[in-house]
């Protein structure tokens, strides 16, 4: 506890000649000085406070003195990042190194593909480009985009470590659908990893940090607090949030009290990923336990994909010209010494090159919004019938084909596929496209008279199916359910 | 043959259809269809890893060898191309938040909770 101090300068005609001005200059940090003076003297403390970088921790009236407590303020702790920092390359952007925030912006945008692993190729968005430069420009210490719940968190945490200015992770952007990786590092700031390094609580498909030491994600967890700003992608706000984080004294910003803590009182993590786990998306859950007791043994744990380099149609033309070219002068070299010199006609070069394909498309009548929604809508049900009726086709030949449970989801699916038809009548879309539609309506339904629709005994009953209460066929027709888009 | 080898075997032959299906369609160029298929074809492995393991007669071991090996060369077989990224985040597939290849596998997967 802190020892107190007390001055009564009651009456005195000024703070400097009472004493009050050097004290407040000499006090040391953590010291407390209690000061009991008239009522008419306290606006000039406040200034004096103020001039001797002090602060006010309490001020009490009693009659026409007031006692006042005051300390020194504390001095704010700023240390240099890791020398390497930031460890891990990315889609990012550097700012001050002393400022105590990172924002990550959530990417929904195609990932690079195999070959083009430089980031640069990845296409941003033009908008996310914005928020991660607005980050920047704001005062963050680094911003940038995250797309993966498990190499993109770890990527994150590597660099964060390694500058423990960084307190606050700002997270914005639209969620990313099929990744939920905004989803996946709340719940790993919340709730950490299990023992098989599947971060806890969540609904994001694979969530496992394989890569990156437990220490690092440890001293993640610790050392920055969440601002969840998740699906804000308004710029104002991410900058707002920004400048909240790194003002002195604390302020309101959403339901968040915000300020500059000062750095994280442990030295910077220098850490990259192992990568013994590059491909964590094909990660089966039965596989955890193994992959985790052999991350623990330091042994490698997947070998790593080798990517043959594609050629295309235009470069075997190219590399069949060349050895053609190359062909042809050695048989000028050959006839040389078979005919003799006179006969040594220079042969022709042969060069070849790819042929320019040029195909040109049918104009087609630009399509209105609600068309084009209208065709989305018939296409995405197609989409699902096709495997709908792939998995009644496997069925037939199942003890399902002579049961009870596959005739009645195909006669669903014909109901589903017939009232699908009169939609279609309705449909405001090109006669043409419903025509294409239509016949593929046709199709499924032609299908479906090579189905089973007269019901028989149910094979949980006659005792054949014992896979529990589910049902392959229930289970079949409800791939339709997961046709969401666009709601009609 | 055993319920759980038989319930198991039973399940793929019909998750590898719907798949093989969604291999026509723009699922082709995606990492939901690359990873449905990395997991089918790793539950058959580990399937076969179990039967192997397992104390079934030798004669029936080798019937459910010989049919998670014709499952394998179907799954193998299902279409995807060489560099694949999600439809979705592409801004082709806008069936909503479900991904039809790893949802509706492992939907079918699910309806077997015995033995």
């Amino acid at each position: 506890m802190s020892d107190v101090e007390a001055m009564d300068v009651r009456g005195a005609c000024c703070l400097s000649t009472a004493g009050v001005s050097d004290r407040l200059e000499s006090l040391s940090e953590g010291e407390i000085l209690e000061v009991v003076l008239d009522e008419a003297m306290y606006d000039a403390l406040t200034e004096l406070a103020r001039e001797k970088n002090c602060e006010i921790l309490e001020t009490k009236k009693e009659g026409n003195a007031v006692m006042v407590r005051l300390q020194k303020k504390k001095r704010m702790l700023k240390v240099k990042p890791s020398a390497d920092y930031p460890t891990e390359e990315g889609s990012y952007l550097r700012g001050n190194d002393f400022s105590p925030v990172a924002v990550a912006v959530l990417l929904n945008a195609p990932r690079p593909l195999p070959n083009q692993p430089d980031t640069k190729d990845i296409k941003i968005p033009p908008e996310i480009e914005n928020l991660v430069r607005v980050a920047v420009e704001t005062g963050a210490a680094l911003a940038g985009t995250l797309q993966t719940e498990n190499i993109g968190i770890e990527k994150l945490i590597s660099n964060v470590v390694g500058n423990p200015n960084i307190r606050y992770l700002v997270l914005c952007g639209a969620e990313v659908e099929g990744h939920k990786t905004g989803d996946a590092l709340k719940a790993l700031l919340k709730n950490g990893i299990n023992d098989r390094r599947t971060i806890i609580g969540t609904k994001a498909p694979t969530p496992y940090l394989f890569n990156i030491p437990l220490e690092a994600i440890e001293r993640f967890r610790e050392q920055v607090t969440l601002i969840d700003l998740l699906g804000e992608t308004n710029p104002e706000v991410i900058s707002k949030a920004v400048w909240s984080c790194y003002q002195e004294k604390p302020v309101q910003f959403k339901d968040y009290t915000l300020f500059d803590p000062g750095a994280y009182p442990k030295p910077a993590i220098s850490c990259r990923l192992s990568l013994m786990v590059e491909h964590p998306e094909e990660i089966e859950e039965w596989e955890l336990d193994e992959i985790a007791k052999k991350i623990k043994a330091g042994l490698t744990v997947e070998e790593k994909k080798v990517v043959e380099k594609v050629i295309t149609k235009d470069e075997k033309f190219v590399e069949i010209g060349k050895r053609l070219a190359k062909v042809s002068e050695e048989l000028l070299v050959i006839a040389k010494i078979f005919m003799g010199e006179e006969a040594a006609v220079e042969a022709p070069r042969v060069e070849v090159t790819a042929p320019r394909v040029e195909v040109t498309l049918p104009k087609e009548e630009a399509l209105s919004k609600v068309e084009e929604m209208e065709i989305l809508y018939f296409e995405n049900q197609l989409r699902g019938y096709n495997a709908v009726f792939a998995a009644f086709n496997a069925l037939k030949n199942d003890m399902c084909g002579g049961g009870l449970n596959l005739p009645l989801a195909v006669n669903k699916a014909i109901k589903k596929l017939e009232n699908l038809r009169q939609d279609l009548d309705k449909s405001p879309m090109p006669a043409k496209k419903k025509g294409e539609i239509d016949s593929r309506i046709n199709n499924f339904l032609k299908q479906a008279e090579e189905l089973p629709t007269e019901p028989g005994p149910c094979q949980k009953t006659a005792g054949n199916c014992n896979i529990g209460p589910g049902c392959f066929a229930n289970g079949a027709l409800d791939i339709l359910k997961l046709i969401t888009e666009p709601k009609r | 043959m055993s319920v759980h080898f038989k319930n198991q075997l039973r399940g793929y032959s019909v998750v590898i259809p719907p798949l093989q299906a969604l291999s026509r369609d723009l699922c082709k160029k995606c990492i939901g269809l690359e990873g449905a298929k990395t997991k089918v074809i790793k539950g058959l492995k580990k399937l076969r890893m179990d039967l192997e393991n397992s104390s079934l007669p030798q004669g029936e071991k080798e019937e459910v060898t010989t049919m998670i090996n014709r499952l394998l060369e179907m799954a193998e077989g299902i279409d995807v191309t060489e560099e694949t990224t999600c439809q979705k985040t592409a801004g082709n597939c806008k069936i909503g938040q479900a991904c039809l290849a790893l949802d509706a596998a492992w939907g079918l997967m699910k309806q077997i909770t015995e033995p």
